[in-house]
């Protein structure tokens, strides 16, 4: 996993994306640059990850709903996703947006869940939950591919079963990170997302 | 000093008759919901009793504890709503899910849902075959699972079993839970009461008498640019993607608050449009 080497980009220029988008991006908007800082202290920028040419594919998480529980501990949904990939020029970050106080909130509660969940990505702390409402993050999960061209490829689901228990047929994201390693159109770009809402502060 | 009066006649036969409906088949017990426990469901028939060739009401009731809330089957940013998996004997048929009108719910984020908060009825019809064999009993199995959310999200899942007698003719139990249930599931809208109108993508939805009115689109409602600005004002203009050269259909529920202060929910129904042509509707 490569680490982002900016130590430089202000929290000022996030707001700037963060201000321009409340109702959510579509695929074909330009994704906001964002630095957040993991569960381990380190500081990840997604402008460094699509310098490098990297697909990067977000996830927005909070340990304790029972969706992400679906995808990261009965099954092994994302991380799954995520190996068959990994070693192909995508990055997967997960952001939990969630406020002081709210589920599945706190740096010891989600470095918890990186380890009981085995997730062999980094979890961002959004806790001001500007990244999440400058994307128009709804739900947890809810995934945003982004091009290195720095567009969203895909904006929706992990797949397509809303319940959480089932697993779905179709794995969204699996699907259009394929199309775009393959140099090919994303053929179903935006779905609607399922899960928990985001626990953002009031 | 404990009361020793006896019960009057009256009370006390509407007390059999109200237990026999609610603990037909009810497994669940009555228990009050707990933040622990946030959904008790009971499912009922009405009547207690299916006649060859009719149909009886299911009657599915889940009770919340205080700030939970569970999910309409419309459209919302988050959560599921309840579902129920039935397992019939042959011919036996069960019709859709009847939903009440759910409240319009924004949270932090700007996230939109439409949900139940404590108390959801929902019925169902259940249609006995001709041939159903008399003086015995059915027996239908139901898997049912949800999501109830305060500030966090629990699913919930229950599976029922319920007898069901099959006798020549059943008792009525008029007034009851069923048709108190099913009026509060949303009429279609009477003529007269809304204006609409399309002005190329967007619809517009006024009505003299109304102080404000909430639209709440199903699934098969046509895509909407910003449910969030638009679905709920004095008067609406819901803009809708296009989708080639139609927009809508307009499909849903609406909520007309009048300026007396009494409130309606009703369900509308306008077909896709052109979006290049301005045309009055409904």
């Amino acid at each position: 996993m490569l680490r982002s080497a900016s130590m430089y980009v202000s929290l000022c220029a996030l707001l700037l994306f963060a201000t321009a988008s409340v109702a959510g991006l579509a695929p074909g908007d330009k994704a906001p640059d964002f630095t957040l800082t993991d569960t381990e202290g380190t500081e990840f920028t997604l402008q460094t990850y699509l310098d490098d040419g990297k697909i990067v594919v977000l996830e927005w998480f909070n340990p304790d709903c029972p969706f992400i529980k679906k995808h990261h501990l009965n099954h092994k949904t994302m991380n799954e996703t995520f190996a068959a990939v990994k070693d192909e020029g995508v990055v997967w970050l997960a952001i939990n947006s969630g406020a002081k106080g709210k589920e599945g909130n706190g740096l010891e509660r989600n470095k918890k869940a990186v380890k009981e969940y085995e997730i062999p990505f980094p979890v961002l702390i959004d806790e001001s939950g500007e990244v999440g409402k400058a994307y128009g993050a709804k739900t947890t999960p809810h995934m945003f591919i982004i091009t290195p061209d720095g567009v969203v490829a895909y904006n929706g689901a992990i797949d397509d079963d809303r319940s959480a228990s089932k697993l779905g047929k179709i794995n969204y994201v699996a699907i259009a990170l394929k199309a775009l390693r393959e140099g090919k159109k994303v053929e179903t770009p935006e779905t609607k997302a399922y899960g928990c809402s985001v626990k953002y502060g009031d | 000093m404990p009361n020793t009066r006896p019960i009057p006649l009256f009370t006390m036969a509407a007390l059999i008759i109200g237990t026999a409906i609610m603990c037909a088949g009810c497994s669940s017990g009555h228990k009050q919901p707990t933040d622990d426990n946030p959904v008790v469901i009971t499912l009922e028939t009405v009547p207690n009793e299916a006649v060859p060739g009719d149909s009886i009401t299911l009657v599915w009731k889940f009770n919340l504890a205080a700030d939970w809330h569970l999910y309409w089957a419309g459209r919302n940013d988050t959560g599921f709503p309840p579902m129920i998996d039935l397992e019939l004997p042959v011919g036996w048929v069960a019709g859709g899910l009847q939903w009440p009108a759910p409240e319009r719910h924004v949270s932090a984020g700007d996230i939109l849902d439409h949900v139940y908060f404590g108390e959801l009825v929902l019925i169902q019809k259940l249609g006995a075959p001709d041939d159903a064999p008399m003086d015995g009993q059915i027996e239908i199995k139901a898997d049912v699972q949800w999501l109830a959310c305060k500030n966090m999200c629990v699913p919930g899942r229950k599976e029922l079993t319920l007898n069901i007698p099959v006798r020549s003719h059943a008792e009525s139990h008029e007034p009851n839970s069923a048709s108190k249930a099913a009026a509060r599931i949303p009429k279609i809208l009477p003529d007269g009461i809304l204006e609409t109108v399309w002005e190329g993508a967007v619809y517009h939805i006024q009505s003299t008498n109304a102080r404000s009115l909430t639209f709440m689109p199903t699934d098969d409602c046509g895509q909407l640019e910003n449910l969030l600005e638009d679905g709920q004002n004095e008067r609406l203009s819901l803009r809708f993607k296009p989708k080639g050269d139609t927009v809508g259909p307009v499909r849903g529920l609406i909520t007309i608050e009048e300026k007396s202060g009494k409130s309606r929910t009703y369900r509308i129904d306008y077909p896709a449009a052109l979006h290049e042509a301005a045309h009055p509707g409904g």
